[in-house]
């Protein structure tokens, strides 16, 4: 390549500031001595110098305000009242307050609100306020992950640590969980059968996913600020008001109906994980939560135990998952949203397998074994999963690499499902 | 699409939508318009966004491509009218280009140019962003985001040449 090639290559880069000194003086002596290069430099230049005078324009606030206002137009339900101040601030005081974290921490900051609608009226003190909020016993609630609409509902009762819980698509089934001593007690309503499982430490976080909302709530109490208002908007047909804060980890949203001052809508997102809380009760009567099996009922002994979820479970997940509900191939995404529904299909195929009895309660509960260990490293650790179109037996692509929480070693999983450790900079992207 | 409003988006980004346009279009009424066009789509497809969608960088790709898809617009019903009235436009040999008429040139030749480049282009020098910014609201990598950038200004300059000399 002659001089002129070179340098005419580098004429773009030049014209941008982007090269180096001396790449920048052997530009300027070619160009003293080329018209060519001088010619295509100054078209450069008139591009680049036309674009910064644009790059200098805005539009007038008028024309910003008229484009928003149009858009409304086109788009705005009937009636649009603003909700008092008052219960702005108090949704404000609550997230942000200290002096609330009691409350928050003794139920969740929803209903915190129940107690606040006299307060409105100026005549209640705080301590009033908070009394109530402590009494608040009971919560109902659905919980949603996922942002799509097919993904199943669980549908929970909560009163302290105990928890009733069903899926939408597990028909029959309901699990008792008593987060306090760690054990679940299953019910098949259709069998008449009951099993309890050891759901070990694993409960602290991925279980009890109300208090998940506690904990972020009082930190941002603690934190002060970095409480966002968001625009008035509508959910489920109901106008609402709503509040963001949290950290570059967890963010919470609380939509509140500026009437009754009642939530109707929590969003938690964590890390890759998104959860909605919607359908809320507060200190409706329910039916008492107890951990003995239910008469007429016939107690299971086979013995599970979620407790000691390990990689290994999680990697028969992920065979049983290529295996048996897709075509050997691994799945385009994994996730606790993605196991949740993989569950019922799971359900459907496992009767029809043939395979002992004993084995195929085995396989549905490996497979949600494999999502509890995930759950180790979906809530808090560094994961990626990579697996999508590879066949189940390829040893030569990462289908998963992930960083348990306070582990400084990452682990690969492959698509032979063999897995090792894995250094930082091997990480396929 | 939950986590998010529609309402909320507008408030967060409309006016940043709004200067985009003007920017690309020089024109408070078009810019008006393609603000219009913009949320208006978003809001038709709604319910196929999920959780986690780049709201900054599809909605600056979206403004972008409908700012110039405008510009095509008008361009081909520019030359349907000089096809009607011949006389009207084609201006003398020795006219001197002001800066306004080199930019409407410049937006010209923009929309002509493949999406991608144009989007650098416009992000780059128009809305002023490092590579970083702009990679990450294309979702690129640095490197891709600055080879379609050189690429856009070369190809621009080229028309510009052939404009400039006509
Ligand atoms: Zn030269």
């Amino acid at each position: 390549m002659n001089t002129h090639d070179k340098i005419n290559e580098l004429l773009t880069t030049f014209a941008l500031g982007e090269l180096s000194p001396q790449e920048s003086s052997d530009v300027e002596t070619h160009l003293a001595e080329c018209p060519q290069c001088a010619s295509e430099l100054e078209e450069l230049r008139t591009v680049l110098e036309c674009a910064d005078a644009m790059s200098r324009l805005s539009a007038d606030e008028q024309t910003c305000q008229s484009a928003k206002q149009r858009i409304f137009e086109a788009t705005a339900s009937k009636q649009t009242s603003k909700p008092p101040a008052a219960i702005e601030s108090i949704w404000r005081m609550i997230m942000t307050t200290k002096k609330f974290r009691l409350a928050a921490a003794a139920i969740i900051v929803i209903a915190a609100i129940l107690g606040l609608a006299p307060f409105l009226g100026g005549t209640v003190t705080f301590a009033d306020v908070i009394k109530p909020i402590l009494n608040a016993r009971t919560i109902v609630f659905d919980v949603v992950f996922g942002n799509d609409e097919a993904s199943p509902v669980m549908h929970e009762e909560v009163a302290g640590s105990l928890i009733r819980r069903t899926v939408s698509n597990i028909p029959n089934m309901v699990m008792i969980l008593d987060l306090d001593n760690r054990k679940m007690l299953a019910l098949d309503t259709a069998a008449k059968t009951a099993g309890y499982v050891e759901i070990g430490k694993v409960g602290d976080k991925t279980q009890n996913y109300i208090e998940g909302v506690r904990r972020i709530i009082v930190e941002l109490q603690e934190k002060k600020g970095d409480v966002e208002k968001l625009a008035e908007c509508e959910i489920d047909g109901r106008k609402a008001i709503g509040f963001k804060g949290g950290n570059p980890k967890e963010k919470l949203t609380v939509w509140a109906d500026p009437k009754t001052v009642l939530p109707i809508r929590v969003e938690h997102e964590i890390g890759q994980l998104h959860i909605v809380f919607k359908n809320f009760e507060f200190d409706r009567q329910i039916e008492e939560i107890g951990m003995d099996v239910p008469r007429g009922y016939t107690l299971d002994n086979a013995q599970l135990d979620l407790s000691d979820a390990a990689e290994q479970d999680l990697i028969e997940s992920l065979r049983i998952w290529a295996e048996i509900i897709l075509d050997g191939t691994f799945p385009d995404a994994i996730g606790t949203d993605h196991y949740m529904k993989q569950i019922a299909v799971l359900g459907q195929k496992i009767p029809r397998l043939d395979i002992p009895d004993s084995e195929k309660v085995q396989l549905g509960f490996k497979f949600g074994k494999g999502m509890i260990f995930l759950q180790k490293f979906e809530f808090g650790g560094k994961w990626h999963y990579a697996g999508k179109g590879v066949k189940l037996g390829n040893a030569d692509k990462v289908i998963l690499w992930y960083k348990p929480e306070g582990s400084s070693a990452y682990r690969a999983i492959y698509g032979d499902l063999k897995a090792a450790d894995i250094s930082q900079e091997n990480l396929p992207k | 699409m939950s986590q998010t409003c529609f309402k909320m988006l507008i408030e967060r980004y409309s006016e940043a939508v709004t200067n985009t346009a003007m920017r690309i279009l020089r024109d408070s009424q078009k810019a008006q318009d393609v603000h219009q066009e913009v949320f208006l789509r978003i809001l038709s497809r709604w319910h196929k966004f999920d959780g986690d969608v780049n709201w900054p960088g599809y909605l600056y790709r979206t403004t972008i491509r409908t700012a110039l898809e405008s510009v095509r617009r008008s361009k081909a019903e520019q030359l349907a009218e000089q096809q009607r009235e011949p006389v009207a436009s084609n201006p003398g040999p020795d006219w001197r280009l002001r800066a306004a008429e080199l930019q409407q040139k410049l937006v010209a030749c923009l929309a002509k140019l493949p999406k991608r480049q144009a989007d650098v282009f416009v992000l780059s020098r128009i809305e002023g962003l490092e590579y970083d910014r702009v990679a990450e609201l294309l979702g690129c990598s640095k490197e891709t985001a600055r080879v379609h950038l050189h690429r856009a200004i070369k190809s621009l300059a080229r028309d510009f040449r052939d404009y400039l000399r006509k």
